[in-house]
């Protein structure tokens, strides 16, 4: 169940809504926080059934992990404590180690052994890399003292709450479990209320309106990027640059706005990307939650203050490795990470330096990085995406054409994709000139109207929301 | 700020959200709902739904029409036009085909038009798929569901579901403007004044050479799957509930029921196919195309596996009318009736004995004039050291020679071939043929082929008085020819060998003139033919079973002339390698041949007869 659908919307919301109020206004806070639990569960049996119960397993083994490494910090007992959190961490690695990483590790010891182990048939658990990355925090967090001492249901509602619960944002327990506890939490507060339905909407017209669309068109040259020709990979990578920051961004809106109905504030994720004139900066406005992650947990276990330059450019890239690694398993993603970090480095570099290009010399270099990148990331193999690269760069398709046939071709494709092309301008002009969500949230004050252009985006959203189907005429 | 205050502008919002999604698709109208009242691009209305678009569209322009066809996909290749000059009386009829049609959907249709726009005739076309299915779930879908009107559902909700549609849909069309200004046939997939798709672009298509056809088109001419005959019955009352509505209406009723082609008739029982025959008969006769005909096992005539050709429509109409201007392959068209729907029933649900798998590599050389001297040497001109070195090279290679009536023999499974077979022809019946092959063929124990052109037999000189021209041998000599065994004389026209550039109307050997009429056409083909059948017949006294195209040039209805008179094999120009199979007559046709080239050594000659 994703959240831009008719039964997510129409629904589980409302029901989940209504069930949470109802158990409020009888004070009976700690049953409409179980509500809340059974609710998420509920969501995520919806998209990963056969994995419900494991994923239960994995949350009760972390909440007792946890316990036992907050008594042990009291305790001020050092050696149980290592081992406590060396058998969490060992076990929440290998749990996402098997399901994200087993194939792909089989695939290379085959490559390069020459033998022929089985593929396991396995599926990938729905939000895996994201829970698993929550626990670990979770549990460095016990460790270092840094945890709150929770009951039972504030933990699961913790990792459970469903809007955070599959792509993010990566929410740390102490974010949200004072919020769980506030006074005024169980009570209805209206501005949370509006502001949530407005987030809701801007994050449902961002994936449906501009997002899927886009994708659609992307996934087809990507499906099959031997066959396309040079306009079709352009127009293909860009699409899916933007639609990438739409769908991501979109649901993290989507995803923030209905913690805001359960007076639940979490974590911003994105703050105009497209936007950053250097990596540096594009990672700290894009997945800032996964940024923040890796920072306060791999960059800060490897980089030691005082230590050099080099300690700190080692300390990045191992960062990027780490990141690229657990965005997906394959090489591209590794290449993926070491280019990602290598750009970052670039950008301290000048930053230390203080060298600096022109403003928008240095916004489209950024960029142009932005999609080399995500063509990486979004082809199924390195060799793919240098055919895409290939292609994208090959004068073939213009070859023998003077300029005006080479119009000619150019405005041929354009009204073949106008509907794309122009979902691409104004997703471009968006993100490009647009305020984010998170600017909108941290400096929010109720309009009416706000209500009312909400309800219109929301409500052409759900409009697109069923399915069309193709053109069925003989081809005569 | 009152949160109830913010709620009714939510709910304000969304009614405007309603409004505006209302109204773009009321103005871009995808499925031509509305009437397409702005856009006006009615043929990609038609194109998203035939059924939905054509009442949208006739509801405006119904008055243009008086008469209507209904049928599925395969109906659209009757032409709405011949039948405004079949049935005359200012008949104007419209096609109101739909892909995937049922009876279901053909019924509903029928009422709605009678009742609404009081047709004076109406032709039911059936397509006989309409076997399997009978008002399914799958036409709630937006590409195949029937207007509201039509089936008789409130209008209101359907109206609404159109309105709030997915705006996608109207996003395409949108796009498809775009489309359309840069290439015109983007969505024109349906004529609307007429309601027939557009096939110019497969008309425009080259039929005549099967084997390049075939090569284009195989993806068209998959197997369609098993068809279970579930809907027999319902269909028998529907099509009963049909004939009476219309007559009680005074329509005019007319079933047709449409060409299939072999590969399509493999997805039926037979058996079932001639219960359906019989139950309908009973309720109405009708113009009957359907099973294996003459034209049923001929991909050419034929788009794909379902679809039948607009040229075979119009041999139907052709047939039903009885228009001596055009040409309809014998064995092709019936009028079923009660009495007689159980023995034709039985003849067209039989499918003729499967070909064997069984085949032979079959070479045919051809060779023309034989002169050391000619007036100008070229490729089909060989000397008469070079042919008997060539004929010596066969000889030993071990070639067993054979006449077109041996391969016919084997065909029909009444005689095996020898290994290394081969055909060895002659065109044009040259006086050289006579004075030197026949002599050399005849010692080294070899079988030939001479095609004789019929106004040259005997002559001397052209004519045209002056016309370079080879002597061409005599009935008297032919008649020896054959008597001796080794040579068999055949059918290259009478006098159809001649192709004019200079005079682009005439005729290029027997092919058709541009805007000839195909009666007219098979008439001038068949009457040259049969003239030099005749005078063999009378001349030498053996039998025609080969027509020899002149310069090779046939075209697809050539070769049914020629099949429907009896004639057994067809031989082209086309070079290569023939592969004769027991039980398929169809592989005596359009015969390749490879020329004897005076260039090519008898070694090489030999090789290339042997080539796989």
């Amino acid at each position: 169940m994703i959240f831009s659908s008719y039964s997510f919307i129409l629904i589980f919301l409302p029901i989940t809504f209504l069930g949470y109020r109802l158990f409020n206004a009888f004070k009976l806070y700690d049953v409409a926080k179980l509500w809340l639990v059974f609710a998420s569960l509920y969501f995520y049996a919806q998209g990963s059934a056969s994995f419900v119960w494991i994923f239960i397993a994995d949350v009760l083994f972390n909440l007792t992990v946890g316990a036992q490494l907050i008594q042990a910090q009291k305790a001020n007992a050092v050696w149980n404590k290592r081992i406590l959190l060396a058998v969490g961490l060992a076990a929440n690695i290998l749990f996402l180690g098997y399901y994200k990483y087993y194939n792909f590790a089989i695939e290379n010891i085959n490559f390069f052994t020459g033998q022929t182990f089985a593929l396991l048939q396995i599926a990938l658990p729905l939000g895996i890399s994201f829970f698993t990355f929550q626990f670990i925090a979770y549990l460095v967090d016990c460790y270092r003292g840094k945890a709150l001492e929770t009951s039972i249901i504030d933990f699961l509602l913790f990792v459970t709450f469903f809007p955070q619960l599959i792509v993010g944002p990566i929410v740390h327990q102490t974010d949200v479990v004072p919020q769980f506890n506030d006074k005024k939490q169980p009570l209805f507060n209206k501005t949370n209320m509006m502001l949530g339905m407005v987030l809701f909407s801007i994050g449902c017209a961002k994936k449906i309106l501009l997002a899927d669309p886009l994708t659609g068109y992307a996934v087809g040259y990507f499906n099959d990027t031997a066959s396309g020709d040079t306009l079709t990979a352009w127009l293909s990578s860009f699409s899916y640059t933007l639609s990438y920051y739409f769908d991501l961004s979109g649901y993290a809106d989507m995803a923030i706005g209905l913690g805001l109905f359960f007076n639940i504030k979490l974590p911003s994720n994105f703050n105009s990307p497209y936007k950053a004139r250097n990596f540096r900066e594009y990672w700290q406005r894009w997945h800032m939650t996964l940024s923040r992650f890796l920072s306060d947990y791999i960059f800060r276990s490897v980089y030691r203050k005082g230590k050099g330059s080099f300690n700190f450019y080692f300390a990045v890239m191992v960062t990027f490795l780490v990141s690229g690694f657990w965005h997906g398993a394959g090489w591209q993603f590794v290449l993926w990470g070491i280019l990602n970090g290598v750009f970052v480095c670039m950008s301290h570099f000048m930053y230390r330096n203080n060298l600096k290009l022109p403003f928008i010399i240095a916004w489209v270099i950024t960029f142009a990085g932005v999609v080399g990148t995500r063509i990486l990331f979004v082809s199924d193999s390195m060799k793919e995406s240098l055919q895409v690269f290939r292609t994208m760069f090959s004068a073939k398709d213009f070859a023998n054409m003077d300029m005006s046939l080479v119009l000619n071709h150019v405005a041929t494709f354009a009204a073949y994709h106008l509907y794309v092309i122009a979902l691409l301008i104004v997703a471009m002009l968006i993100s490009f000139f647009g305020r984010s969500t998170t600017q909108l949230m941290n400096e929010y004050k109720p309009k009416y109207w706000h209500a009312a252009a909400a309800a219109v985006l929301f409500g052409i959203s759900l409009s697109q929301m069923t399915s069309v189907s193709n053109f069925l005429y003989f081809q005569f | 700020m009152r949160f109830r205050k913010w709620l009714y502008s939510f709910i304000g919002g969304l009614a405007v959200a309603a409004l505006l999604l209302s109204g773009f698709n009321f103005v871009a109208d995808p499925f031509g709902v509305f009437g397409d009242r702005f856009l006006k691009w009615h043929s990609y209305n038609m194109v998203n739904n035939p059924r939905v678009a054509k009442i949208g569209y006739l509801d405006q322009y119904h008055d243009r029409y008086n008469s209507y066809i209904i049928g599925g996909s395969k109906s659209s290749s009757i032409s709405p036009e011949l039948l405004n000059q079949y049935y005359g009386d200012g008949a104007s009829f419209y096609s109101m085909l739909m892909y995937g049609g049922d009876f279901y959907d053909y019924e509903q249709t029928l009422r709605y038009i009678v009742d609404e726009y009081k047709p004076k005739n109406i032709v039911l076309h059936m397509s006989l798929q309409e076997l399997g299915h009978y008002n399914e779930d799958s036409e709630v879908d937006f590409k195949q569901s029937l207007h509201a009107k039509v089936n008789g559902e409130p209008l209101l909700p359907f109206y609404l579901k159109y309105l709030t549609l997915n705006p996608s849909y109207g996003y395409t069309k949108l796009e498809g403007l775009a489309k359309h200004a840069v290439d015109s046939f983007e969505y024109s997939q349906f004529i609307p004044e007429s309601g027939v798709y557009n096939k110019v672009k497969r008309d425009a298509e080259k039929v005549d050479d099967l084997e390049q056809y075939m090569i284009d088109n195989a993806k068209n001419f998959a197997p369609f799957g098993r068809i279970e005959a579930t809907a027999l019955d319902k269909n028998v009352a529907s099509l009963k509930r049909m004939k009476e509505y219309a007559e009680q209406h005074n329509v005019s009723f007319r079933l047709i029921t449409g060409a299939t082609s072999t590969q399509e008739l493999k997805s039926y029982d037979m058996e079932k196919l001639k219960e359906y025959w019989m139950k309908i008969a009973e309720v109405t006769d009708f113009w009957d195309f359907s099973g294996y005909t003459s034209v049923s096992g001929d991909p050419r005539y034929f788009y794909d596996t379902m679809h039948y050709r607009n040229s075979l429509g119009a041999m139907m109409l052709g047939y039903v009318f009885n228009d001596p201007d055009v040409y309809v392959p014998a064995g092709f068209g019936h009028l079923t009736t009660r009495d007689n729907a159980a023995a034709y029933a039985d003849q067209i649900f039989t499918p003729p004995a499967a070909a064997n798998a069984e085949s032979v590599r079959m070479p045919i050389v051809v060779y023309h004039h034989i002169d050391d001297d000619p007036y100008e040497p070229n490729s089909l001109i060989v000397t008469v050291d070079k042919f008997k070195s060539d004929m010596q090279a066969i000889k030993e290679q071990g070639f067993n020679t054979l006449f077109l009536s041996d391969l016919i023999d084997y065909v029909d499974g009444k005689k095996e071939l020898p290994d290394n077979p081969l055909v060895i022809t002659f065109d044009d019946g040259y006086y050289s043929n006579y004075e030197h092959a026949y002599p050399v063929l005849k010692e080294l124990g070899l079988k030939a082929t001479i095609s004789a052109i019929g106004w040259s037999v005997g002559l001397t000189e052209h004519r045209i008085p002056g016309k370079n021209f080879y002597p061409h041998f005599t009935w008297e000599q032919a008649k020896e020819m054959y008597d001796s065994g080794f040579i068999d004389i055949q059918n290259h026209t009478f006098d159809m060998h001649e192709q004019n550039t200079e005079q682009p109307d005439s005729r290029i050997g027997v092919l058709q003139i541009q805007e000839e009429a195909n009666g007219a056409y098979a008439g001038a083909v068949l009457e040259d033919a049969g003239k030099m059948a005749e005078l063999i017949e009378q001349n030498v006294g053996n039998e025609i079973n080969t027509f020899t195209y002149p310069f090779g040039y046939y075209s697809h209805l050539s070769e049914q002339f020629f099949r429907d008179a009896g004639y057994r094999v067809t031989l082209s120009t086309k070079s290569g390698i023939n592969q004769i199979v027991k039980g398929d007559p169809g592989s005596l046709f359009a015969l390749k041949r490879i020329n004897a080239d005076p260039h090519v050594s008898s070694e090489e000659l030999v090789k290339k007869l042997m080539a796989p």
